[in-house]
């Protein structure tokens, strides 16, 4: 293990690989701090330039920009009360409020710092369980993986926002989309309508930027509300190196709680579909428990109240990273471009990654380690040293930034295959994901089936060839469908049952 | 949780009718190219089907909601007064964020929001038929001088500069880093590059 160590610490230092993590942390900064471009839009477009790269490089390069979105979010939540993404909501109840006491330097310190420590201890939560997995994922047959992963992608489906079954029917449309091209075990042409540039299937950046892209952008300019309201310059004029460092201090004065939220947010997100928007809302509750330590009542501009959920926020990066890297189960919207893009770069996730004579291995999964505490390291200094002055980016309204993102998208799809049908077919994943929005559908289960789509039919294949349907008696197969079933129906009853209180709560007021 | 209505049903049929078609279209080939998108057509088919019918009850149920509540409070909102109650009669939902803060949300703005989105996305598409007839590079120093000077009507010598820094910047890409745009190589063979 220290040789491992050593060799994953030389690939850090290494020059032609941590030129690519600051490039990542650079665009994952930007990507967070300008609302309504979150990290899937920033890993989506950088995809099609992975074919080619160097592993290592290519991963640094989207660690970088995963690790940093959830940090450089904080500044539209804290000084507009605008969301950078999902997971900096819960930053913004009590994030605005000091901001608006003039004290939005001292809630970005605290987010800043809270992030930062988070970052590091999900990654020693993702080292820590390495060797406890490591033996159990490869002790897994292609029956067991196969269930594993149905599991996985009923979980994405059932846990996301929204209704639980549309979050199933996404993950199946997701699926559906994978079959799209020539066979994997047979040479056989599936739904291509014969076309050529169709064979290859669609990509993962077609449906990625499709999903997400497009209709973020179209949020863009299709809302009339303002980013920034004149009162929130205040916000900024307060944006001090006092108020900063004292946002840090406060975090170190509240060690315990950042140690309970960042442990509690990586643990959770190791189960898929538990993502930061979840997460941060249990440590923001969690922080308001403790009603002593707090100053005024949460949601009121208490700074306890912005630590919780930034420190979980960056610790959910750890936790997602078990599923995908040891299973190849992505935890996440994020966490599924980062396997496509490992894929595209010819590293597989799951046991092949675990084997010691795979390609990679181990030193490349300690690599990701220590490159995920390095980016968070790097941008929180960014977001601490030069916070007074790009937190006016925040200011830039979405109508400015819509056409430039309209050309680097159309480039970002040609550029994947050279095939103008591909365009088409992204406006045309990016109608739909439109519908999603606006109904309320969750988008990440279509994109996670869609990458689990190769792998479910690689294992469903090989479990055929060898046992014929014989695997479908073994009994820890049926244990994981049963876990499946049970989760999938115990959501459904859950969910029934929040929404009747919610209605008779409705009925009482 | 957006609360399912008729978008939702009319989603779901559309779903059904999606996986079935997978499905009879994977039939015909041999078992092992048949076996994934057969299971997942069927699966689907299931799934939404069970969501068809969330979705039907729920709409049913809420007509009936609805139904009742007209029958037994028929002048409810004729006896609020005041500012809040006018909003509530014009069909305008007022929500309370702060003593300064308050968001109206228009139920009518809503629906133009979906329309508006495909309208841009029809834009979009727009740009992309041009940037296969004139090229992409042409197509986006168009696209960006157009909407600057007439979305944010920036002046000219904003624009002007503004434009020649982008065009510049994607011949750079192009030539450079070997970046490929659509419908540049329909330029080249015009001007015999």
């Amino acid at each position: 293990m220290f040789d491992v160590i050593l060799q994953a610490l030389g690939n850090i230092v290494d020059p032609q690989h941590l030129i690519w993590l600051v490039l990542g942390v650079a665009i994952g900064w930007w990507t967070g701090i300008i609302p309504g471009i979150g990290s899937i839009v920033g890993i989506a477009v950088m995809l099609p330039f992975l074919y080619g790269m160097d592993p290592t490089s290519g991963i640094f390069l989207l660690i970088g920009i995963y690790a940093v979105n959830n940090t450089s979010d904080s500044f539209p939540a804290v000084l507009f009360g605008i969301p950078g993404g999902s997971s900096s909501v819960a930053t913004i109840m009590d994030g605005y409020p000091l901001s608006k006491k003039g004290q939005a330097g001292r809630a970005l310190g605290a987010a800043f710092t809270a992030s930062m420590l988070g970052g590091i201890l999900g990654s020693i939560v993702l080292l820590a369980v390495l060797p406890i997995a490591r033996p159990l994922v490869l002790s897994l047959g292609s029956p067991e993986l196969l269930m594993v992963t149905f599991l996985g992608l009923i979980l994405v489906g059932i846990i996301s926002r929204g209704a639980v079954l549309m979050g199933v029917l996404g993950a199946t449309v997701g699926l559906a989309l994978s079959a799209v091209g020539i066979a994997p075990a047979v040479y056989q042409e599936r739904y291509t309508f014969d076309t050529i540039f169709l064979q290859d299937g669609l990509s993962v950046v077609v449906v990625a930027l499709g999903l997400f892209g497009i209709p973020e952008l179209l949020h863009l300019v299709t809302t009339k509300q303002a980013v920034a309201r004149p009162s929130d310059g205040r916000g900024i004029a307060s944006l001090t190196s006092a108020g900063l460092t004292r946002g840090g201090k406060d975090v170190f004065r509240n060690f315990p709680l950042v140690l309970g939220s960042s442990w509690m947010a990586s643990v959770v997100a190791i189960i898929p579909g538990i993502g930061g928007s979840i997460v941060t809302w249990v440590a923001w509750t969690i922080a308001g428990l403790s009603k002593k330590k707090n100053k005024v009542p949460l949601g009121q501009g208490e700074i306890r109240g912005v630590i919780a959920p930034e420190a979980a926020n960056n610790a959910t990066d750890g936790g997602h990273l078990v599923p995908t890297l040891l299973f190849g189960i992505p935890a996440s919207g994020g966490m599924a471009l980062l396997l496509a893009g490992m894929t595209l770069m010819g590293v597989q996730g799951g046991p092949q990654l675990l084997k010691p004579e795979g390609p990679n291995g181990l030193v490349l999964i300690v690599s990701i380690v220590l490159a995920l505490v390095l980016a968070n390291v790097m941008g929180t200094a960014i977001c601490f040293f030069i916070a007074r002055w790009v937190a006016r980016l925040s200011f830039v309204p979405g109508r400015v930034i819509a056409p430039f993102l309209v050309v680097v998208l159309t480039l970002a799809v040609f550029q994947e295959n050279d095939q103008i049908g591909f365009l088409f077919i992204t406006l045309g994943v990016g109608a739909v994901g439109w519908i999603f929005v606006r109904l309320g559908i969750p988008r990440v289960p279509v994109l996670v089936g869609f990458v689990l789509g190769s792998s479910i039919e690689r294992y469903l294949w090989i479990s055929m060839s060898r046992f014929g349907t014989d695997w479908l008696a073994l009994p820890q197969v049926w244990v994981i469908f049963a876990l499946a079933v049970l989760l999938a129906v115990g959501s459904v009853a859950l969910n029934r049952r929040a929404s009747r209180s919610a209605a008779s709560q409705m009925k009482w007021r | 949780m957006s609360r399912l209505g008729v978008p939702h049903l009319i989603f779901s049929i559309v779903a059904i009718v999606f996986f079935a078609a997978m499905g009879i279209l994977a039939l015909p080939f041999p078992p092992t190219a048949q076996w994934f998108p057969l299971y997942t057509s069927i699966f689907g088919v299931l799934i939404s089907l069970a969501a068809a019918i969330m979705c039907l009850v729920a709409v049913l149920r809420a007509r009936r909601a609805s139904t009742a509540q007209n029958a037994s409070v028929p002048v409810g909102a004729a006896e609020a007064s005041g500012h809040q109650a006018t909003l509530e009669t014009e069909g305008i939902a007022v929500l309370d964020l702060d003593e300064d803060d308050a968001v109206l949300s228009d139920p009518d703005d809503e629906r133009g929001m979906t329309a508006r989105g495909f309208a841009w996305l029809g834009v979009w598409l727009g740009f992309v038929l041009v940037g296969l007839l004139i090229g992409y590079v042409s197509a986006s120093a168009i696209w960006i001088g157009v909407w600057f000077r007439t979305v944010h009507k920036w002046r000219w010598r904003i624009v002007v500069p503004l434009v020649a820094v982008i065009v510049a910047l994607l011949l750079l890409a192009q030539i450079q880093l070997n970046i490929k745009m659509p419908g540049f190589d329909w330029i080249k063979s015009v001007f015999r590059w």
